[in-house]
Formats: structure tokens, C-alpha cells, sequence
């Protein structure tokens, strides 16, 4: 017990030095509000300094310095209510255009980049743009085989081969699927 | 004296509501703030009711200080003006010498302690002084050194280690040794 003391004035001498981590500094602040004993060493500390450094005789502060002062801001606010709140609904005031403003920018910025994609490129003829892609070559492969009608396995199997053939070969990097419907209840 | 994570951490606290953390800066810096105020009065029962209004100021402006200075020179203005209002109310001079927040740091108080008044008052002074100067003379020389680098010489615990050769645990238990050694010998006079 008495060690624990030790270390805890230790640490309020440090601290008082401006020697201490932020958490130990922390936690002897907090401390000390609760620990008159150590709180007098703070003016005692203070008072050995000032003797110290100007090696003249201090002037003594009388002991009811501290409970006049405690008396005259007793009826004082606390900050907390009146300042944080005061920022807390500055902030409100502040805050509540921002998204407002930023989200119709977006929208215009938007809507004249997708005008203006129109105007410059105009769109190609459906056909054209799927002729173009080498994915629909795939497709159309798949379509040159009727599976609806088709009942051989082996038919399936090539047909699903050669669509993961090439599903690899074009799209690499995206996962290939396959999936068979059928409304047959023969096999 | 420096400025200080460990003030602006009491300021942080004062500002969240803790009024208690209010206390540390009152008893850290009491003595220092009496000793500005008595350059401009003379009358050490005046010099403590300005410098209580000085503290009771500096709590009632917390709210707008932003760490932009130090604490302890924010409070020495306040300090100061607190002082010279008070001489403008009682219509006398000001001193000749004026200070600011920043030379008040390294104010010599003598000249005017050794004009005040109440016996009992330059008795008690007298003997807590004495107390504290006897006291580091009968200190063991690492601490003596270890407390005068710190205190006189302002060295940080790192310096102090170095100027020493040994490490800063040592150092911060040396300094706290040596102080609590001090306080042992002024607690009477301190009740």
C-alpha cells in the first residue's frame, strides 16, 4: 500500500515536470482529484521550485487561497453543457447544406458528362456492337446447338466444354458458370 | 517552468467539466501569480484577493482559450491586467517598472517581499524559507544535483541524465526523492 503511494507521488513529480507519458500523466490528473494528500503536494512541489529558482523568501499563500476560489466558482457552470453545446449546434447549423449542396453538384456533373458521352459518340446499331464482340461469338455458338431439343449427354458435355473454353479465353479474370434448366423428367 | 502537455491535458479537463482539475493549476501556479500581483500592490492581503480574482478569471475564460499560448503566460496576463485594473480603480500609479507575461516568468520578487508588512506573515515566510534552504543543503549530493539541475538549471530528465551518467529512472526517482525530502521539513509550517 504504502509503495503503491510511493510510485503514484513518483509519477505526480514527473508529471508535474512534464517528464511523464501521456497515459501515466493521464491517469495521476485523474488521480489527483479524488486524493487531497497528493493535491497538496502539488502546491508544495510548486513552492520548493519557486524557493529554488529565485532563492528568495516566498510569499506564504494563505491556506484558505485555494477553498476561496473553490467557493467562487462552486456556483460557476461546468463547461461541458455550455460550450460543447454551443459547438454541438454549430456544427448542426453548419453541417445540415453540406450533403445538400454536394449531392446536387454530383447530379450536374453527372447528367451534363452522360449529355455530352450522347452528343459526341452517338450509338452504334445494336447488330454492329454485338458482331464486334467476341463474347457474343460465344453465345452464338451456344445458340448454333438446340439444347432444348437435345437429349444426348455427350451434346451437353462439348456444349459446355467449349463455353468454358472460351469464357477463359475471353474473360479470364471473371468466374465462368454454367447453368442447365430443364423441365424433362426422362433422364 | 515549461508549458506543458501536463496544463494543457488540466485545461482539457476543465473544459470537459471536471472542475477539480481546476484545483492543479490553481495550487501549481498560486505562488508564482501572487508574485506578479504583489509587484503592483504592496498589501499582501490585496495581492491574494487579486490573484484569487485572477484564477477565478482565468476559469470563467477557459472556455475561449485555445492552447494557441502557453497556459501559464495566458494566465500571467490575466494576472497583470487584473492588477493594474485594480491600481486604475484605487486611482494610484502604476509601477514604474512594468512587466509583461513573459518577463514575469523570470521576475525576482525580492524588493517588494521585503516590504511587506504583518509580522507574522514575514515570520512564517522567513521560516519556510529557511526550512527549504537548510533542507537542500542537508541533502545527499545526487539528489541536491539532480533537484538544483532541475529546478534552477531547468534541465530536462534527459540532460539531467546525461550531465549525471545514469539512467532518467534514476533521475525522476532522484528529483522525487529530493522533494519529498523538502516537503518533510516545510509540512509544519504548511498546515
Amino acid at each position: 500500500m504504502k509503495k503503491n503511494n510511493i510510485t503514484k507521488a513518483e509519477y505526480l513529480s514527473s508529471v508535474l515536470d512534464d517528464e511523464a507519458g501521456t497515459f501515466e500523466q493521464r491517469r495521476i490528473l485523474k488521480e489527483l482529484q479524488q486524493d487531497d494528500s497528493m493535491l497538496s503536494k502539488v502546491g508544495n512541489y510548486s513552492l520548493i521550485g519557486e524557493v529554488l529558482r529565485n532563492e528568495e523568501i516566498p510569499h506564504v499563500v494563505q491556506s484558505n487561497f485555494l477553498a476561496g476560489i473553490q467557493d467562487k466558482i462552486a456556483n460557476e457552470e461546468t463547461y461541458d453543457k455550455t460550450h460543447i453545446t454551443t459547438n454541438k449546434n454549430k456544427l448542426l447549423n453548419k453541417s445540415w447544406h453540406k450533403p445538400i449542396v454536394g449531392m446536387g453538384m454530383a447530379a450536374g456533373l453527372a447528367t451534363i458528362a452522360i449529355m455530352s458521352f450522347s452528343l459526341i459518340s452517338p450509338p452504334e446499331p445494336l447488330q454492329q456492337q454485338v458482331d464486334q464482340s467476341e463474347g457474343v461469338n460465344m453465345i452464338a455458338t451456344t445458340d448454333e446447338v438446340d439444347i432444348t431439343t437435345s437429349s444426348d449427354p455427350k451434346v451437353w458435355r462439348e456444349i459446355t466444354k467449349s463455353y468454358v473454353e472460351q469464357h477463359s479465353k475471353n474473360a479470364p479474370s471473371a468466374m465462368s458458370s454454367v447453368r442447365f434448366v430443364s423441365y424433362s423428367s426422362s433422364y | 517552468m515549461g508549458n506543458s502537455q501536463t496544463d494543457l491535458e488540466l485545461v482539457r479537463l476543465v473544459q470537459a467539466g471536471e472542475k477539480k482539475a481546476f484545483d492543479v493549476l490553481v495550487l501549481k501556479y498560486q505562488q508564482k501569480v501572487i508574485n506578479i500581483v504583489m509587484r503592483y500592490v504592496r498589501d499582501q492581503s490585496t495581492a491574494n484577493d487579486i490573484s484569487q480574482e485572477t484564477f477565478i478569471k482565468a476559469y470563467r475564460g477557459l472556455k475561449n482559450f485555445r492552447g494557441d499560448s502557453a497556459f501559464y503566460t495566458w494566465l500571467y496576463r490575466i494576472a497583470i491586467n487584473t492588477a493594474k485594473n485594480h491600481l486604475v480603480t484605487m486611482k494610484r500609479r502604476l509601477p514604474l517598472t512594468d512587466i509583461d507575461a513573459q518577463q514575469a516568468e523570470q521576475y525576482d520578487s525580492a524588493t517588494s517581499l521585503r516590504e511587506i508588512a504583518s509580522p507574522e506573515n514575514e515570520l512564517q515566510k522567513d521560516e519556510v524559507h529557511q526550512a527549504i534552504i537548510k533542507s537542500v543543503q542537508q541533502l545527499p549530493d545526487d539528489l541536491r544535483t539532480a533537484i538544483s539541475l532541475r529546478e534552477i538549471e531547468g534541465f530536462s530528465y534527459e540532460e539531467i541524465a546525461e550531465a549525471m551518467g545514469c539512467p532518467i529512472g534514476t533521475v525522476r526517482s532522484r528529483i522525487f526523492r529530493a522533494r519529498e525530502a523538502i516537503e518533510e521539513h516545510i509540512a509544519p509550517y504548511m498546515t
